[in-house]
Formats: structure tokens, C-alpha cells, sequence
């Protein structure tokens, strides 16, 4: 088997899922409960928020981690929950197109709600354009919400610049978000440009189920969920233990010497570019100012992504597509369409995504595999 | 009413003479096999005209259960009174009528037991009498709310109020077997339900066209045939590699032959299939001019490669006629999925509507698909799904 689908979901990590299983079964207790194993484990938990925030240069004296079931989670508490918390302060928001679902869904919501939303354009180069952004910023404006590097196509966005153009326009009550599930440990961050940001353990080999919202203490939101007022109200439901603890070590690992994990990750791509470049009928869209090496992204042009993605599929390689092997789901990557504005490219786009158990040789065997494909499936 | 017999009755099997035992046996062992997991809480009894479950204790959704076991035209849930003396048969009509809703109510009697004493008549009589003289109800012999049935048998009375109309047709394999052509629409799952109805067992044939078709497709097919097993608790499918035949149909049709093309193939491998497996019948969910591939002048094409019976149960069938039977039999929504088999892989731009058998020859000259169609046979994967 060969698995260039990292950006989907990661193998879990062995010393994450030891550390689970390990807690899972010492650690037995609500850690809400009054008797000393409950008050232990909250105790524990308090500290692993601790040293979670440390390991990301953030004070937790200013900032807080809210634990969700994962990103989708964290996204609609972030947004949601800011929006109607603060609907008085003003009542528009502003976000980009290339947003992972549960954030452009969510502000869909919010339209119902009243809300006016700016989904900003995202350029070739997969930055948005700055000036774009400032008209868009005005007196109402209370939120603001774009990814880093961006899941499909793995261009990292100009988040730095929206930073300062929010500080330039004087409007205090702005409040940045980002969701950075695809970007967290991926590339050197300075999670101090946010105000509240969003990150799960399954894309850094943790376990699925469990994500976070880290925010600023005086940022504030209104809860999704009610009941027992856990998380400090934001985020009732008994805790899990040894899900938090997981995920802590395994955010703290992943986040860890980012760069050089990186070069590995960088040879992987450069090889795999290299021979992609010699592919004839595909089209790799790689023209980002700044882009990740985990991902890369490219479009056949005579046979459909579908078909190729199937084919390979068989061969247990697994890589990732929009649109599937069915007339009646033929839906285009959104991101892909913004950053080429081709219909055809778009439905026909396939997403490889490394991580740091993917060798070389499994490049070249894509590479065969993928050759001999587009050589003997008939063409559109 | 509390009901502890039910009264199972055979509608359009007891007309068949010599085969009734076989076709009797049949269904008891379709119902036993359906209410196994309830076993020890009823006891049968089989009659040469009904079959009796007398139950010991409740069986969850029991007339539920029983609507889905194919070859019962309807049964009653009747209570059984070992003393037919009328007095006590008379109190006991009684109590019952009291929990009953409704004004109006007429009392039927068969007596089958031809040596109790009182004829049909009387019995009626005496019990609305009783009836009459101790409730407001009031008899109503035409259109009565409330029928309360009589059947005075050598072992005691049945009373009841209740039938159920059961699914019909014959029990389960009474018919034989034939091989059913299944894609993964809304279509060939109902044909297969009403052929299981009608007491035919199935086995499956698809027709897989990977990398073109996903194999989402064949998780689909096994969740619709899982519904099937309410009918039939073993369902072979036959999964048949069916990509190379599709290439060479498209390299060497003409243009608006190749569905007509792919279905004479389908036929064909459908019919090696079954004289491997000894079935003497093709079935589909055909039906009539719904779509290119099943005008007449297309049928008629695509079927002289065989001469096997093909049985269609939804020839005549309207659509929404088949989308109704699809959502009772809750196969739509599996059908509904967008996975969809090979009939759609390769855009067609004009199917013919009047295939010429001659041009079909001509076509299929240019290739050596016999062998192609062996090797397929040979390939052909099972997947038995219970």
C-alpha cells in the first residue's frame, strides 16, 4: 500500500496510540468528578493546556485551548459562536473562498442570521489581494477568518499581510481567525498573528476525535453546546482524558523542529515534481508564492481524475480526489477552480500529500503506476 | 384481542394439486426459517389447507414479520378455544366485541367441523343475540365495523377479528431458480422482489467495469441485496470483470451501437453463467421503452442472442409505479446513491433506438469477444451475501 492522502488523514503515530491506550486504562475517572482521581486528572489537564501553549510561544496567562471533537468543531465555535456573541459590536465578517467547508458553511449560516460576508478571491499566486482586503475591511467588520496553507492545493496565504492591513485600519474589535488544521506543524508559525485558531490531531498523527480552539482570554464566544460547563462553559461534555493527553503530545511533537522535518518532506516533493514534470497530459499547479511541500497538485487533461484515481485506488495507492468514479458526482474542487479559474482542471484534479513515513521509492512507484494508467484508460 | 393462533392461509398454491405437500412443506420452512430467532415461542401445525403457529409467547412485530414470507395469502391472529360448547363461545364473543372499536358488527361462522351441533346460521344468530341484548352495538350485515370470524374446527374455535393480507405468491424456491441481472439502479432490485414474490430463487449476475466504475459500486449492490435477504436468506452474486469487453465494444462500434452492443453481451455472458451453474432462467428489470436499449426493436436485437427465457417482471411496470415497490421494499434509497454501473462509463451521443441485428453481426465480426466472454466466465468472482 502505498499512502499519499497525509492532507486527508495520517497514520496515527505509536507513541500517541501507547500513550492512549496506556491512559485509557489508568486513567478511569470524569475528570469533573469531586474525589481525588477526577481532581487529578483536571489537574493533568490543566497542565497539558499548559504545556501546550508553551511549546507554541503563547502565554497561558493570555490565551486558553478549548478541546472539540476536531476541527469542524472548533471552526463553528470559533465563528459562530464569536459572531453571535458579539452581533452588537457590528455584523459583518470576511473570509476567503478557498475555506475548508466547515468555515465557508458556517458564515453561510451566519448570512441566514443576518450577517453580511466578503469571500474574498484568492489570486494564481494563492495569496489574496491585499488592497481587495482592505476595501472589504470596514466599521462593521468584527471578524475575519482564512486558512494558512491551504488543503488541496498547498499554497500558504498571505495571512501576515491581512495581520497588518486589520492593525493599519485602526478597527479595534477585528478578531482574526484561523483555521490551520492543514497548516499546524507544516511550516513555522507565529501563532501570536491570531486571535483564535483552530488545529486537530488526526492531520499530525494523532487520533481522530479530538481537536482545539486556542483563543485569546479576552476574545469572547458564545457556547454550541450546553449542559455540565466544561471548558469554562464554552464546550460542555465529560472530558476525555486520555483523548487530550494524546493529542497534546502529539501537537507538541508534531509542532516540534518544523523546518527540518520539513527538508525531508521537501525532497519527497522535489522528487516527486520532477517526475511529474515529465508526465506528458497533466498540469501541476505549483505557481504559489509560497507553497507547501506536503502537498502537491495537478490536473490531468485527456483522462478523468476520476478514473485515474480509481485506477490507482486498485492498486492500493491511495491519493485524493474531488470528484468521484460517478456521472452524478461530478463536483469540482472550488479551490482548484479559484486558483485556475478552469472548469476542466477543476473537476479533473488530484491531490498527493506526503508525511514522514512516505519514502522515495513509493514516489517512483506512483510515478509507474501513474504512467501506465494514463496510458491505458480511454480518454474523455 | 389477545390473540395465541395465527391461521396462515395459502390463497393461490392450493390450487395446485400433486405439488400442494412440496409447496406446503416449503412455506412452513420459509416462515420457520424467518421467525428463527423465535423458535421455542410457537409451535406449528401443518393442515392440508392451513398452517397454524399456536403461540407459547409474544413474538416482537410478528404480523410484520409475517407480510414479508412469500406464498401466504393472508393470515388471521385468532384466538383458539378448546371448548366449543356455544355458552362458552358465546361469553367469550362477548368480552372480545367490548375491547373492539366501532357501532356496528356482524358475526360470520364456518363450521368445518360438520358433526358440532348447531349449523352456521344458528351460531350466528345466538351470538349477535348476546351481542345485541348486552352492548349498544348494532348489526350492520353489509358494511359492518367490526367482522367477528368463526371457524368451528375438530379441535376447537377460532375466533377472530383480524386478517392480514400476506405478500402473496408461492414460497420461497417452489418456482426453481433463475439469474438475475442486477446494475444497481431502482429497477433490477424490484424485479428481483417480485420474482422472489412469485417463489423464484436468485442468484445475481453484475457486470463490473473497473477503474471506469467504482468499486463503490459493489458495496452498493451488497446493501440492496441485503434488503433482498429478508426474502431470501442466501443470495449469491456473481461479479463479472466486464472492462476489457467495454474497451473493445467502443473501439469498434459504430456510433450509437454500443449499448446495444453491451447489452447482447451482457446476455450472452449471462447465459454462460447459468448453464454453469445449471439455471434454466434469465431475469432483468427491464421494462418496456424506457429507455434506448429497451424499445421493442431493441429488445428484440439484444435478445436473439439467446434462448433462454429472459423473465422481465417490470415490462409493463410505470416508473413511479417501480420508485413505489422500491420504497416499500427500502431498496430506493441504496438505488439512489449516486454509484452507478457501467451503462454510463462512456458518453454516448445518439443510442440507437432501432438496432439492426445485421449491423450488430457486423460489429461484433471485428472482434474475437468469444474469447473475451471465457475469460470473463472464468474471472467471475463470487460474493455470497446473507
Amino acid at each position: 500500500m502505498i499512502y499519499f492522502d497525509n492532507a486527508g488523514s495520517t497514520i496515527v503515530d505509536n507513541d500517541v496510540l501507547n500513550l492512549f491506550v496506556e491512559d485509557t486504562n489508568k486513567f478511569i475517572a470524569n475528570p469533573s468528578a469531586l474525589h481525588g482521581l477526577g481532581m487529578k486528572e483536571n489537574y493533568d489537564i490543566i497542565n497539558f493546556k499548559r504545556e501546550l501553549l508553551t511549546s507554541l510561544k503563547l502565554s497561558p496567562s493570555t490565551h486558553d485551548v478549548i478541546f472539540t471533537s476536531g476541527a469542524t468543531e472548533a471552526n463553528n465555535l470559533a465563528i459562530l459562536g464569536f459572531a453571535r456573541k458579539n452581533k452588537n459590536k457590528g455584523k459583518h465578517l470576511i473570509t476567503s473562498k478557498i475555506e475548508h467547508p466547515s468555515v465557508l458553511n458556517v458564515f453561510k449560516e451566519l448570512e441566514k442570521e443576518g450577517f453580511s460576508v466578503t469571500y474574498l478571491d484568492v489570486k494564481e499566486n494563492g495569496t489574496i489581494d491585499i488592497n481587495e482586503f482592505k476595501k472589504a475591511l470596514n466599521e462593521e467588520t468584527i471578524l475575519v477568518s482564512t486558512m494558512y496553507i491551504n488543503n488541496e492545493c498547498g499554497c500558504i496565504l498571505n495571512i501576515e499581510e491581512i495581520r497588518a492591513a486589520i492593525k493599519e485600519s485602526g478597527n479595534k474589535k477585528v478578531v482574526l481567525h484561523s483555521d490551520l488544521a492543514s497548516s499546524f506543524g507544516k511550516y513555522r508559525i507565529d501563532f501570536n498573528l491570531f486571535d483564535l485558531f483552530t488545529i486537530s490531531a488526526y492531520k499530525l498523527h494523532g487520533i481522530k476525535g479530538i481537536g482545539a480552539l486556542i483563543k485569546r482570554k479576552n476574545v469572547e464566544l458564545e457556547s454550541l453546546v450546553y449542559g455540565g460547563g466544561q471548558e469554562d462553559n464554552l464546550r460542555s461534555g465529560t472530558l476525555s482524558y486520555s483523548l487530550i493527553h494524546s493529542a497534546v503530545y502529539a501537537f507538541i511533537k508534531g509542532n516540534k523542529d518544523v523546518e527540518n522535518k520539513s527538508k525531508y518532506i521537501q525532497e519527497l516533493h522535489d522528487y516527486a515534481l520532477s517526475k511529474l514534470n515529465e508526465i506528458e497530459g497533466i498540469k501541476i499547479h505549483n505557481n504559489f508564492n509560497r507553497k507547501t511541500p506536503y502537498i502537491i497538485n495537478f490536473s490531468t487533461l485527456n483522462k478523468e481524475a476520476s478514473i485515474v484515481v480509481e485506477a490507482l485506488s486498485n492498486k492500493e495507492i491511495y491519493v485524493s480526489s474531488k470528484s468521484s468514479c460517478s456521472s452524478k458526482l461530478k463536483t469540482i474542487s472550488y479551490v482548484i477552480y479559484e486558483v485556475t479559474k478552469n472548469e476542466e482542471e477543476a473537476l479533473n484534479s488530484i491531490r498527493i500529500s506526503f508525511s514522514k513515513y512516505n519514502k522515495i521509492e513509493e514516489i517512483d512507484e506512483f510515478i509507474n503506476a501513474l504512467k501506465e494508467i494514463l496510458a491505458s484508460i480511454k480518454g474523455k | 384481542m389477545e390473540f395465541n393462533t395465527i391461521i396462515v392461509r395459502f390463497g393461490e398454491m392450493s390450487t395446485k394439486g400433486k405439488n400442494k405437500k412440496d409447496f406446503i412443506n416449503r412455506l412452513a420452512s420459509s416462515i420457520n426459517n424467518h421467525l428463527k430467532e423465535y423458535e421455542s415461542s410457537y409451535e406449528m401445525r401443518k393442515r392440508h389447507d392451513h398452517i397454524y403457529l399456536d403461540l407459547k409467547e409474544e413474538i416482537p412485530d410478528l404480523v410484520e414479520k409475517l407480510k414479508e414470507v412469500s406464498g401466504m395469502y393472508s393470515f388471521s391472529l385468532a384466538k383458539k378455544i378448546e371448548d366449543c360448547d356455544l355458552d362458552n363461545l358465546k361469553e367469550i364473543a362477548l368480552t372480545e366485541i367490548k375491547k373492539e372499536n366501532g357501532k356496528t358488527f356482524k358475526v360470520k361462522t364456518r363450521r368445518i367441523d360438520k358433526s358440532y351441533p348447531y349449523v352456521s346460521d344458528e351460531i350466528n344468530r345466538e351470538i349477535a343475540t348476546v351481542i345485541l341484548k348486552n352492548t349498544s352495538l348494532k348489526v350492520d350485515v353489509h358494511n359492518p365495523e367490526i367482522l367477528l370470524s368463526i371457524e368451528i374446527r375438530d379441535d376447537g374455535a377460532y375466533m377472530f377479528f383480524e386478517t392480514v393480507k400476506g405478500m402473496g405468491g408461492y414460497p420461497k424456491g417452489a418456482i426453481g431458480r433463475s439469474l438475475m441481472m442486477l446494475s444497481g439502479g431502482i429497477d433490477s432490485p424490484v424485479a428481483s422482489y417480485l420474482l422472489m414474490k412469485r417463489g423464484v430463487e436468485l442468484s445475481f449476475i453484475h457486470f463490473a467495469s473497473p477503474p471506469y466504475t467504482s468499486v463503490a459500486v459493489l458495496y452498493k449492490l451488497e446493501d440492496i441485496l441485503r434488503e433482498l435477504n429478508v426474502y431470501q436468506p442466501k443470495i449469491n452474486l456473481y461479479v463479472v470483470p466486464f472492462t476489457k469487453i467495454q474497451e473493445e465494444i467502443y473501439n469498434h462500434s459504430f456510433e450509437g451501437y454500443e449499448v446495444t452492443i453491451m447489452r447482447r453481451m451482457m446476455y450472452r455472458l449471462a447465459e454462460k453463467l447459468a448453464k454453469k451453474l445449471h439455471i434454466y432462467a434469465i431475469s432483468n428489470g427491464e421494462s418496456v421503452g424506457q429507455v434506448a436499449s429497451q424499445t421493442l426493436e431493441s429488445l428484440n436485437t439484444i435478445n436473439a442472442v439467446t434462448n433462454y427465457p429472459i423473465i422481465r417482471p417490470l415490462a409493463t411496470y410505470d416508473k413511479t409505479e417501480i420508485i413505489k415497490i422500491a420504497k416499500d421494499i427500502n431498496t430506493y434509497e441504496v438505488s439512489i446513491r449516486p454509484y452507478e454501473d457501467c451503462c454510463t462509463i462512456f458518453p454516448i451521443k445518439k443510442p440507437k433506438t432501432m438496432p439492426k441485428i445485421s449491423e450488430c453481426l457486423k460489429i461484433e465480426e471485428k472482434f474475437d469477444y468469444e474469447t473475451l466472454l471465457n475469460e470473463a466466465i472464468e474471472k467471475t468472482e463470487l460474493r455470497v451475501i446473507k
